[in-house]
């Protein structure tokens, strides 16, 4: 069972982070260790985190349908 | 492009990549929302129809053990136990319905708080700092550029610059962003090279 929401939000992850991966090896400085230390890291690391609640959510959703239709079983 | 450290072009594209990332971002907590709620109301309305049978087969149960009353008054024996089966089986399926409400309705909420953070904090605060501050650095780049096409074209002919001469009409990317650098009023590190 897939969730709409998880896969999105997966595919968008990889999307933003194809564009990084071009950008990150060529830009150094000082301007690119604050970007990378004041906004990448930390989104990546929320990102993360969120996928990983909507793995939970997922699971719950299936244990929730599983539930709802052993109804039609009864 | 040794000087810069950054592509523009690629600065840019992660600039849009953030913009369409926080854009579909929204999408996909939509769809999250949606896809709970939407089972939460199935739930609901299978919680309301199981609770509607339960209440029937305990009319029924009642009914039957009356009955059994009556019929036992008279010497006879009337078995309720398939009335008390279907009772049993239709408390269990409500209460398997509340246990899958629930557990929705908590998974729900914990995946909300983290959910409404990343919204909150990075998507709507944090990730607008970080496309103005790439737009400042692409600002910066480009600001460094013309002044390198400008002085392009300042040597007289056949003038060839010393390093130490090339470099101190080159304000490096890091002045430009910290606003060491204005633009028309670049001055030679060195006055005694004149301008």
């Amino acid at each position: 069972m897939t969730m709409q929401a998880e896969e999105t939000s997966a595919e968008n992850w990889r999307a933003l982070q194809d564009v990084w991966e071009r950008v990150e090896p060529d830009w150094r400085g000082p301007n690119a260790e604050h970007f990378a230390r004041h906004f990448w890291d930390r989104l990546e690391f929320e990102v993360q985190r969120h996928l990983h609640e909507l793995a939970g959510l997922r699971w719950a959703l299936e244990r929730a349908r599983e539930r709802l239709m052993a109804e039609n079983d009864s | 492009m040794p000087d810069l450290h950054a592509n523009p072009e690629d600065l840019a594209a992660l600039r849009n990549a953030l913009l369409r990332f926080a854009e579909r971002q929204q999408e996909a907590f939509a769809q999250a929302e949606a896809e709970v709620q939407a089972l939460l109301r199935d739930i609901a309305e299978a919680l309301a129809a199981a609770r509607a049978r339960e209440r029937l087969l305990n009319e029924r149960a009642q009914q039957c053990h009356q009955q059994a009353a009556y019929v036992a008054a008279a010497g006879g024996w009337l078995d309720c136990a398939p009335a008390e089966r279907a009772l049993a089986h239709a408390e269990r399926r409500v209460a398997q319905l509340i246990r899958a409400q629930d557990m929705l309705a908590r998974a729900w909420e914990t995946y909300h708080s983290r959910q409404s953070y990343l919204r909150d904090a990075e998507l709507e605060r944090a990730l607008p700092r970080a496309v103005r501050y790439l737009e400042a650095v692409l600002n910066g780049v480009e600001a460094y550029l013309a002044v390198r096409l400008d002085r392009a074209d300042e040597p007289p002919e056949g003038f060839i610059p010393s390093p130490a001469q090339t470099q101190q009409y080159q304000p490096t990317l890091d002045e430009l962003l910290t606003k060491k650098h204005v633009e028309g009023e670049l001055r030679p590190r060195n006055p005694e090279h004149g301008v």
